[in-house]
């Protein structure tokens, strides 16, 4: 009986260690910071005419952010190309979304990634996306679901409007999250009281991946052993 | 000199206490200290790796328990002079970006120092009584939220963070409630003394590592009470069938179900299932050693405590709610399931089976059945606001686990009906507990139904009062099996369990860190 039941056990148990290791090295957005989500079930166009920009203020951005992505809400996959612009107490950046809008990323696959140059230091910052063709609108995927209100609200020109534009930070491909462990402990850390920090999570971590099996074959070993004498 | 050599007279002062507690951790049984041990690992996982205030319903909790901490009153469901969370709540949703992050697979929290210090910056500045509803969970009855702002109290100097945390893991003590009711539940299914412990194990195993169980202990939630009052109410109701009807028994009894209806609403489900239990080992004890006297005394003190429950949560909920009353957060509709009675039994058929011809499809989209219930929110788990989710296959291969368990089940009731038999009385509580609140769910749900948003309310935590149910049929189940079959299938059960729990925590490192 307590073969059988190590066993069973072992192999339930090497089946869950191998999906484990499959979702620690499987490759995710290198999201590092959302402004707003993009749209959930229902999509509300922001369109952008001549001179007309959308921004968000509180917008994190570090010395590792590289891409500023925001959605696409045009209905065709022929858009124009956007012009970014970021700003903060004592640094500013522009630039332009890809040149070929038909590569992914370029904005004709629904999604816009400009690759900008990363503040010196870490900032809140303000930043405002608008058509960089003077004769095309741009039409951004925006939404009024109120699940995707963050603090950061919409405003074009100004003034805020009723649609949050979806807007995310990345710090560049997407990334395992092995790649970089000790990374997701720190973000899971930032608010957490001390002594929390990231090195107590990953022990902790470390602890439920091999405690908690662990617990579990004892108690059915134990109780075998209690039950059987064996 | 050894310590076997100190005898009681050279013992110093205090160490008799520390020799009782050392006695008492010994006595309990290793494979049962086991369980208590992975489940507390992982509750504390549960509450450090998921987000503050991203379990289910969690913001409306937390601001009910600060807002009692701070003022001595809970909030209310209607419009007040105040907020629906206070300014610091408020505040620290803003700066942790949390409002995008309920639901939403593609938000994530905040975690910057940007963000932090911005935080730092204000907190000392907020105000923490300001909360005073609208709160969606203000009609809920006060006593879960009484029990957390002691944790809230005892670290009402510490900043904000600190406070949800002492909340989160105040829910131990209540998880361990429940962990050894199963087990003394279990325990009692068996007439053979002690209890055949494989079978005591994997059962109270299954309850004690069903991801949903510690899930919800890791975060503010008033189901964890709910389940620890209805899992020990289980575990005293088969108590009672061997003890009699005595005063302790029957108002114990009376006494769990009352704190239960003190809980929440759907804490209402405990006082059928107690009274008939209650009914039941009365007309089982009739003519017994407990005298008529103590038994009458014994069924009056349980139905008083019941009745003192309801009659404090009623008007705690009225004075809270307005005419939304004691039920407000068991359904959000006020309309009357109970008009169309044959409507109700057509949408009852169809949430566990396809629709017989001519049956009227039940209102609102039919998406949510026994399989979203039961397997992926109740045995598998969903968990923070039921965006992390495990991946689909995972979902199938429970469901036709759990479908294989029943057939089996089944044939184990068929193939033993003599012994089941001989148990009936057992069988009755079980069943008693487990229909008085699929009875008040379903009707609860077919309420909302028929609502004006045509929307049901039904989640699988809201089944976690009768997780010593599932526990105690697990047992059974293991117990009658041939041996060999018994271990594969009890080490299974556990591995699989112990599995998905690790799984679902690091889904949520993942989902809301990486």
């Amino acid at each position: 009986m307590r073969r059988v039941a190590i066993v069973v056990m072992a192999a339930v148990l090497l089946v869950a260690a191998l999906a484990l290791a499959r979702l620690a090295v499987r490759d995710r957005p290198a999201l590092e910071y959302v402004a707003t989500p993009p749209p959930i079930a229902e999509a509300t166009p922001i369109e952008l005419g001549r001179d007309e920009a959308a921004c968000q203020r509180d917008v994190v951005l570090t010395p590792r952010s590289q891409v500023i992505r925001v959605w696409s809400g045009s209905p065709t996959p022929d858009v124009p190309r956007l012009r970014v612009t970021a700003e903060a107490r004592g640094w500013s950046t522009t630039a332009l979304s890809p040149e070929h809008t038909d590569r992914p990323g370029g904005g004709g696959d629904g999604i816009y990634d400009t690759r900008i140059e990363p503040p010196p230091r870490e900032v809140l910052a303000t930043v405002c996306v608008a058509s960089a063709d003077p004769d095309r609108a741009a039409i951004l995927a925006g939404s009024e679901e109120p699940r995707v209100k963050s603090r950061s609200a919409t405003r074009v020109d100004g003034r805020e409007i009723d649609a949050r534009m979806g807007l995310a930070v990345l710090t560049g491909g997407p990334q395992a999250p092995l790649a970089h462990a000790r990374e997701v402990l720190e973000r899971t850390a930032a608010f957490a009281p001390a002594p929390v920090g990231w090195l107590s999570l990953g022990l902790l971590l470390v602890v439920v991946v091999i405690a908690v099996p662990a617990a579990a074959v004892y108690a059915v070993l134990r109780a075998l052993r209690e039950e059987t004498g064996t | 000199m050894s310590l076997e050599h100190v005898t009681a007279a050279e013992a110093p002062a205090g160490s008799a206490p520390r020799a009782s507690v050392r006695a008492a951790v010994r006595a309990v049984p290793r494979p049962l200290a086991a369980l208590l041990a992975a489940a507390t690992v992982l509750s504390i996982a549960w509450a450090l790796f998921t987000p503050a205030l991203q379990g289910s319903d969690e913001v409306g909790h937390a601001a009910y328990v600060q807002h009692l901490a701070e003022t001595g009153d809970g909030p209310s469901v209607g419009l007040t002079a105040g907020g629906t969370q206070s300014q610091e709540l408020e505040s620290l949703i803003r700066w942790h970006n949390l409002t995008p992050l309920a639901g939403v697979d593609t938000a994530r929290p905040g975690w910057s120092d940007a963000e932090r210090a911005a935080w730092d910056r204000i907190e000392g500045d907020l105000r923490r009584d300001d909360g005073a509803g609208p709160n969606p969970v203000g009609q809920n009855p006060p006593l879960y939220y009484a029990y957390e702002a002691v944790a809230y109290q005892v670290t009402s100097g510490f900043s904000l963070p600190t406070r949800l945390l002492a909340m989160r893991l105040a829910n131990l003590p209540l998880l361990w409630i429940t962990i050894v009711a199963a087990w003394l539940a279990i325990g009692e299914l068996f007439r053979r003394r002690p209890a055949p412990r494989f079978a005591q194990t994997i059962g109270t195993g299954a309850v004690a590592l069903l991801p949903m169980v510690t899930f919800m202990s890791g975060v503010i939630n008033p189901d964890t009470m709910l389940a620890a009052w209805s899992t020990a109410a289980l575990a005293l109701a088969l108590a009672g069938l061997r003890l009699g009807p005595r005063p302790a028994v029957l108002a114990g009894l009376g006494a769990l179900a009352g704190l239960s209806v003190l809980t929440h609403g759907r804490g209402l489900a405990l006082v059928p299932a107690v009274v008939a239990v209650g009914a039941l080992v009365l007309w089982r004890g009739r003519g017994g050693p407990v005298p008529a006297r103590a038994r009458a005394l014994g069924a009056a003190g349980g139905l008083a405590l019941i009745a003192i429950g309801l009659l404090a949560a009623t008007a705690y909920s009225n004075a809270h709610a307005g005419d939304t009353s004691f039920t407000g957060e068991l359904t959000g509709s006020s309309e009357s399931g109970l008009n169309d009675l044959g409507g109700f039994l057509e949408y009852v058929w169809q949430f566990y089976f396809s629709p017989m011809t001519n049956m009227t499809p039940a209102p609102g989209e039919g998406l949510f059945g026994y399989r979203q219930l039961y397997v992926e929110q109740f045995l598998a788990g969903a968990f923070a606001s039921l965006e992390v989710r495990f991946p689909d296959a995972v979902y199938r291969l429970v469901q036709v686990l759990q479908g294989l368990g029943l057939v089996l089940l089944i044939g184990a009731v068929a193939r033993y009906w003599e012994v089941v038999r001989r148990h009936l009385a057992q069988v009755f509580v079980l069943a008693v507990f487990l229909v008085s609140l699929l009875a008040l769910l379903h009707l609860a749900a077919w309420q909302d139904l028929n609502g004006p948003e045509a929307a049901s309310l039904l989640a699988g935590r809201y089944l976690l009062p009768v997780v010593g149910v599932l526990g105690a049929t697990v047992a059974f189940l293991v117990q009658v099996l041939p041996p060999r079959v018994r271990a594969g299938l009890g080490a299974g059960i556990l591995a699989l369990a112990a599995a998905l729990s690790v799984g679902g925590v690091a889904l949520t490192v993942v989902r809301f860190h990486a």
